[in-house]
Protein backbone atom coordinates (compact mmCIF):
# COMPACT_ATOMS: atom_id res chain seq x y z
CA UNK A 1 0.00 0.00 0.00
CA UNK A 2 2.69 2.42 0.57
CA UNK A 3 4.59 1.02 -2.18
CA UNK A 4 2.22 1.88 -4.40
CA UNK A 5 1.30 5.31 -2.92
CA UNK A 6 4.94 6.26 -3.46
CA UNK A 7 4.51 5.41 -6.77
CA UNK A 8 1.97 7.42 -7.40
CA UNK A 9 3.65 10.02 -6.01
CA UNK A 10 6.83 9.80 -8.12
CA UNK A 11 4.78 9.42 -11.39
CA UNK A 12 4.05 13.48 -11.89
CA UNK A 13 6.90 14.24 -10.91
CA UNK A 14 8.60 11.83 -13.54
CA UNK A 15 6.27 13.03 -16.26
CA UNK A 16 6.91 16.66 -15.53
CA UNK A 17 10.71 16.82 -16.40
CA UNK A 18 10.01 15.34 -20.24
CA UNK A 19 12.35 17.49 -21.68
CA UNK A 20 10.33 19.26 -24.21
CA UNK A 21 7.77 20.78 -22.16
CA UNK A 22 10.44 21.58 -19.62
CA UNK A 23 11.92 23.82 -21.65
CA UNK A 24 8.61 25.18 -22.78
CA UNK A 25 8.08 26.40 -18.98
CA UNK A 26 11.40 27.82 -18.64
CA UNK A 27 11.36 29.88 -21.70
CA UNK A 28 7.51 31.27 -20.25
CA UNK A 29 8.88 32.00 -17.00
CA UNK A 30 12.23 33.55 -17.72
CA UNK A 31 12.07 36.37 -20.52
CA UNK A 32 15.82 36.60 -21.91
CA UNK A 33 17.17 32.86 -23.10
CA UNK A 34 18.86 31.51 -25.70
CA UNK A 35 17.40 28.57 -28.36
CA UNK A 36 19.40 25.70 -27.71
CA UNK A 37 20.62 24.47 -31.01
CA UNK A 38 17.96 22.22 -32.19
CA UNK A 39 15.51 24.36 -31.61
CA UNK A 40 16.53 26.86 -33.89
CA UNK A 41 14.59 25.16 -36.41
CA UNK A 42 11.59 26.26 -35.73
CA UNK A 43 11.18 29.19 -37.35
CA UNK A 44 8.37 31.04 -36.15
CA UNK A 45 7.70 31.69 -32.15
CA UNK A 46 5.27 28.64 -31.35
CA UNK A 47 2.72 28.91 -28.95
CA UNK A 48 4.00 32.26 -27.19
CA UNK A 49 1.26 34.65 -29.18
CA UNK A 50 -1.05 33.13 -26.69
CA UNK A 51 0.83 35.04 -23.55
CA UNK A 52 0.68 38.19 -25.20
CA UNK A 53 -1.87 40.82 -26.09
CA UNK A 54 -3.50 41.44 -29.44
CA UNK A 55 -1.78 44.61 -29.46
CA UNK A 56 2.18 43.26 -29.28
CA UNK A 57 1.46 40.14 -31.65
CA UNK A 58 3.27 40.34 -35.01
CA UNK A 59 2.10 42.27 -37.82
CA UNK A 60 1.32 39.75 -40.67
CA UNK A 61 2.16 42.99 -43.23
CA UNK A 62 4.42 43.01 -46.08
CA UNK A 63 7.38 45.54 -45.34
CA UNK A 64 6.82 49.17 -44.96
CA UNK A 65 6.12 51.36 -48.40
CA UNK A 66 9.65 52.81 -49.82
CA UNK A 67 8.05 56.51 -49.45
CA UNK A 68 6.42 57.54 -46.18
CA UNK A 69 2.72 58.25 -46.71
CA UNK A 70 2.03 61.07 -49.09
CA UNK A 71 -1.52 61.59 -47.67
CA UNK A 72 -1.34 64.24 -45.57
CA UNK A 73 1.09 67.44 -46.96
CA UNK A 74 0.52 69.85 -43.95
CA UNK A 75 1.01 67.46 -40.74
CA UNK A 76 3.85 65.55 -40.30
CA UNK A 77 4.07 62.02 -42.22
CA UNK A 78 3.65 59.34 -39.72
CA UNK A 79 5.51 56.13 -40.01
CA UNK A 80 3.77 53.21 -41.24
CA UNK A 81 2.74 51.05 -38.15
CA UNK A 82 5.02 47.92 -39.02
CA UNK A 83 7.97 50.31 -38.39
CA UNK A 84 6.52 51.06 -35.09
CA UNK A 85 6.75 47.45 -34.31
CA UNK A 86 10.48 46.98 -35.43
CA UNK A 87 11.48 49.37 -32.78
CA UNK A 88 9.95 46.81 -30.57
CA UNK A 89 11.98 44.22 -32.54
CA UNK A 90 15.10 45.72 -32.49
CA UNK A 91 14.89 46.35 -28.71
CA UNK A 92 14.60 42.40 -28.30
CA UNK A 93 17.51 40.78 -26.60
CA UNK A 94 18.13 37.70 -29.68
CA UNK A 95 16.94 37.61 -32.88
CA UNK A 96 16.94 35.90 -35.95
CA UNK A 97 17.31 35.97 -39.83
CA UNK A 98 15.77 33.72 -42.51
CA UNK A 99 18.43 34.55 -45.34
CA UNK A 100 18.19 32.99 -49.26
CA UNK A 101 21.41 32.56 -50.93
CA UNK A 102 20.97 31.27 -54.31
CA UNK A 103 17.61 30.25 -53.58
CA UNK A 104 17.97 28.12 -50.37
CA UNK A 105 16.37 29.25 -46.99
CA UNK A 106 19.20 29.64 -43.75
CA UNK A 107 18.00 30.50 -40.57
CA UNK A 108 20.82 32.04 -38.97
CA UNK A 109 21.49 34.10 -35.61
CA UNK A 110 24.79 36.32 -35.20
CA UNK A 111 27.75 33.92 -33.88
CA UNK A 112 26.16 30.92 -36.29
CA UNK A 113 28.57 28.89 -38.05
CA UNK A 114 26.71 28.12 -41.21
CA UNK A 115 27.96 25.40 -43.44
CA UNK A 116 26.72 26.28 -46.85
CA UNK A 117 26.36 22.72 -49.49
CA UNK A 118 27.56 24.07 -51.68
CA UNK A 119 30.45 26.53 -53.02
CA UNK A 120 30.95 30.22 -53.60
CA UNK A 121 32.92 30.30 -56.44
CA UNK A 122 33.54 34.40 -56.28
CA UNK A 123 34.26 34.96 -52.84
CA UNK A 124 37.56 34.39 -51.02
CA UNK A 125 38.50 33.43 -47.84
CA UNK A 126 38.63 36.28 -45.67
CA UNK A 127 35.72 38.28 -47.30
CA UNK A 128 32.90 40.09 -45.86
CA UNK A 129 29.59 39.01 -47.27
CA UNK A 130 26.83 41.48 -47.01
CA UNK A 131 23.31 39.00 -46.92
CA UNK A 132 20.48 41.25 -48.81
CA UNK A 133 17.32 38.57 -49.31
CA UNK A 134 15.98 37.84 -46.09
CA UNK A 135 12.00 36.48 -45.74
CA UNK A 136 11.73 36.57 -42.08
CA UNK A 137 13.17 38.46 -39.35
CA UNK A 138 11.97 37.97 -35.89
CA UNK A 139 12.78 37.29 -32.43
CA UNK A 140 10.99 35.58 -29.35
CA UNK A 141 7.94 37.60 -29.43
CA UNK A 142 7.79 39.56 -33.15
CA UNK A 143 8.21 37.87 -36.55
CA UNK A 144 8.30 40.22 -39.90
CA UNK A 145 7.98 38.23 -42.88
CA UNK A 146 9.14 39.40 -46.10
CA UNK A 147 6.73 39.65 -49.59
CA UNK A 148 8.82 37.86 -50.94
CA UNK A 149 11.80 39.79 -49.09
CA UNK A 150 12.00 42.12 -46.67
CA UNK A 151 13.36 45.53 -47.28
CA UNK A 152 16.90 45.57 -47.54
CA UNK A 153 17.40 49.15 -45.83
CA UNK A 154 15.48 47.74 -42.46
CA UNK A 155 18.95 45.49 -41.51
CA UNK A 156 22.25 44.62 -42.11
CA UNK A 157 23.60 41.13 -41.75
CA UNK A 158 27.28 40.65 -42.28
CA UNK A 159 28.96 37.39 -42.52
CA UNK A 160 32.35 36.68 -43.03
CA UNK A 161 33.99 33.55 -45.35
CA UNK A 162 35.56 31.21 -43.26
CA UNK A 163 37.06 28.49 -45.50
CA UNK A 164 36.27 26.72 -48.63
CA UNK A 165 36.30 22.67 -47.57
CA UNK A 166 34.76 20.04 -48.80
CA UNK A 167 33.15 16.52 -47.60
CA UNK A 168 35.33 13.25 -46.44
CA UNK A 169 35.74 11.30 -50.13
CA UNK A 170 32.55 8.79 -49.94
CA UNK A 171 32.20 6.08 -52.58
CA UNK A 172 29.16 4.52 -54.12
CA UNK A 173 29.06 0.89 -55.04
CA UNK A 174 26.76 0.03 -58.17
CA UNK A 175 26.09 -3.43 -59.33
CA UNK A 176 23.40 -5.26 -60.82
CA UNK A 177 21.94 -8.32 -60.00
CA UNK A 178 23.94 -11.82 -61.69
CA UNK A 179 26.62 -9.63 -63.12
CA UNK A 180 29.97 -9.36 -61.78
CA UNK A 181 30.92 -5.88 -62.96
CA UNK A 182 31.05 -3.18 -59.95
CA UNK A 183 30.80 0.25 -60.94
CA UNK A 184 32.47 3.00 -58.39
CA UNK A 185 31.26 6.26 -58.46
CA UNK A 186 33.39 9.07 -55.92
CA UNK A 187 31.97 11.93 -54.39
CA UNK A 188 33.20 14.70 -52.67
CA UNK A 189 31.54 17.47 -52.29
CA UNK A 190 32.49 21.58 -51.82
CA UNK A 191 31.06 23.49 -48.97
CA UNK A 192 31.82 27.05 -47.86
CA UNK A 193 31.62 27.93 -44.43
CA UNK A 194 30.54 31.01 -43.06
CA UNK A 195 30.30 33.18 -39.43
CA UNK A 196 27.56 35.37 -39.19
CA UNK A 197 29.08 38.64 -38.05
CA UNK A 198 26.18 40.69 -37.38
CA UNK A 199 22.65 41.39 -37.59
CA UNK A 200 21.63 45.09 -37.04
CA UNK A 201 17.85 46.26 -37.36
CA UNK A 202 17.43 49.66 -38.86
CA UNK A 203 14.12 50.89 -37.23
CA UNK A 204 14.04 53.59 -38.93
CA UNK A 205 15.29 54.20 -42.56
CA UNK A 206 17.35 57.54 -43.37
CA UNK A 207 15.44 58.77 -45.92
CA UNK A 208 12.07 58.03 -43.77
CA UNK A 209 13.81 59.97 -40.37
CA UNK A 210 15.09 62.98 -42.84
CA UNK A 211 11.13 63.30 -44.25
CA UNK A 212 9.37 63.28 -40.85
CA UNK A 213 11.85 64.98 -38.43
CA UNK A 214 12.09 61.96 -36.14
CA UNK A 215 14.71 61.70 -33.71
CA UNK A 216 14.81 58.00 -32.73
CA UNK A 217 16.49 57.33 -29.50
CA UNK A 218 16.91 53.92 -30.02
CA UNK B 1 -2.52 61.66 -79.52
CA UNK B 2 -2.92 57.60 -80.55
CA UNK B 3 0.22 55.58 -79.38
CA UNK B 4 1.37 53.04 -81.70
CA UNK B 5 2.06 49.74 -80.32
CA UNK B 6 5.04 48.30 -81.76
CA UNK B 7 3.74 45.05 -83.55
CA UNK B 8 4.29 41.87 -82.16
CA UNK B 9 6.26 39.79 -84.28
CA UNK B 10 7.69 37.21 -82.40
CA UNK B 11 5.99 33.73 -80.72
CA UNK B 12 7.01 32.72 -77.54
CA UNK B 13 6.44 29.08 -77.37
CA UNK B 14 6.84 27.13 -74.41
CA UNK B 15 6.63 22.99 -74.41
CA UNK B 16 4.30 22.32 -71.75
CA UNK B 17 3.16 18.61 -72.40
CA UNK B 18 5.93 16.40 -72.84
CA UNK B 19 5.78 14.51 -76.39
CA UNK B 20 6.68 11.21 -75.10
CA UNK B 21 4.07 9.45 -76.67
CA UNK B 22 3.24 11.34 -79.25
CA UNK B 23 3.71 10.15 -82.77
CA UNK B 24 6.52 10.89 -85.01
CA UNK B 25 5.41 13.79 -86.81
CA UNK B 26 4.38 15.47 -84.01
CA UNK B 27 8.14 15.09 -82.51
CA UNK B 28 9.90 15.81 -85.50
CA UNK B 29 7.49 19.30 -85.21
CA UNK B 30 8.88 19.63 -81.70
CA UNK B 31 12.15 18.88 -83.06
CA UNK B 32 12.02 21.28 -85.85
CA UNK B 33 10.66 23.76 -83.53
CA UNK B 34 13.96 23.24 -81.11
CA UNK B 35 11.51 21.81 -78.56
CA UNK B 36 13.96 19.13 -76.88
CA UNK B 37 12.28 19.17 -73.20
CA UNK B 38 9.22 20.01 -71.21
CA UNK B 39 9.56 23.54 -70.12
CA UNK B 40 11.77 24.46 -73.04
CA UNK B 41 11.24 28.32 -73.79
CA UNK B 42 12.11 29.17 -77.74
CA UNK B 43 11.08 32.44 -79.83
CA UNK B 44 10.11 32.03 -83.58
CA UNK B 45 9.12 34.81 -85.86
CA UNK B 46 5.79 35.54 -86.49
CA UNK B 47 4.89 33.57 -90.08
CA UNK B 48 2.59 30.85 -91.74
CA UNK B 49 5.25 28.34 -91.55
CA UNK B 50 5.38 28.69 -87.97
CA UNK B 51 1.66 29.07 -87.10
CA UNK B 52 1.26 25.56 -89.08
CA UNK B 53 4.49 24.27 -86.69
CA UNK B 54 2.44 25.67 -84.10
CA UNK B 55 -0.84 24.13 -84.78
CA UNK B 56 0.60 20.52 -85.65
CA UNK B 57 1.01 20.59 -81.71
CA UNK B 58 -0.84 22.86 -80.33
CA UNK B 59 -2.03 20.99 -77.21
CA UNK B 60 1.31 20.70 -75.83
CA UNK B 61 2.38 24.34 -75.79
CA UNK B 62 1.65 27.53 -74.48
CA UNK B 63 2.17 30.35 -76.79
CA UNK B 64 2.13 34.37 -76.89
CA UNK B 65 3.33 36.91 -78.63
CA UNK B 66 6.07 39.08 -77.95
CA UNK B 67 7.94 42.00 -79.37
CA UNK B 68 11.42 41.13 -78.68
CA UNK B 69 12.55 37.55 -78.68
CA UNK B 70 14.98 36.77 -75.28
CA UNK B 71 18.63 34.68 -76.00
CA UNK B 72 18.96 31.40 -74.38
CA UNK B 73 21.45 33.11 -71.83
CA UNK B 74 18.95 35.98 -70.96
CA UNK B 75 16.23 32.90 -70.74
CA UNK B 76 18.26 31.14 -68.32
CA UNK B 77 19.32 34.53 -66.32
CA UNK B 78 15.75 35.15 -65.71
CA UNK B 79 15.45 31.56 -63.91
CA UNK B 80 17.78 31.76 -61.56
CA UNK B 81 16.87 32.79 -58.39
CA UNK B 82 19.12 36.35 -56.66
CA UNK B 83 22.32 35.47 -55.11
CA UNK B 84 21.41 36.77 -51.78
CA UNK B 85 24.80 38.35 -50.93
CA UNK B 86 27.55 40.52 -52.36
CA UNK B 87 31.09 40.93 -51.32
CA UNK B 88 30.90 44.17 -49.41
CA UNK B 89 34.85 44.17 -48.07
CA UNK B 90 37.46 41.87 -49.61
CA UNK B 91 39.90 39.84 -47.75
CA UNK B 92 43.30 40.37 -47.18
CA UNK B 93 44.08 37.06 -48.77
CA UNK B 94 43.20 38.38 -52.10
CA UNK B 95 46.20 40.33 -52.10
CA UNK B 96 48.03 36.99 -52.36
CA UNK B 97 48.49 35.52 -55.66
CA UNK B 98 49.17 32.18 -55.13
CA UNK B 99 51.13 31.05 -58.01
Amino acid sequence: MLLLRTIQRSLPRLQATDTRSFLKTLSCATSRFSLPTLSRTIATTPHFHTLLTPAETSPPTSPPPKTPPTAQSNAAPTLHESLTLLTALKAQPSKYITVKIHGFSFLLTPGDKVVLPFLLKDVKVGDILRLTHATTLGSRDYTMKGNPYIDERLFECRATFLEETSEPLRKKEKKKRRTRRIKTVKSKHRYSVLRIKELIIIDVPPAVAAATGNNTTT
Amino acid sequence: MASVTPKASWFKITLIRSGIGMTERQNGVLKALGLRHRMKTVYHPVSPDTAGMIMKVKELLAVSEVDKPLTPAEIHAKRQPPKGYYVEEPGALRNIESS
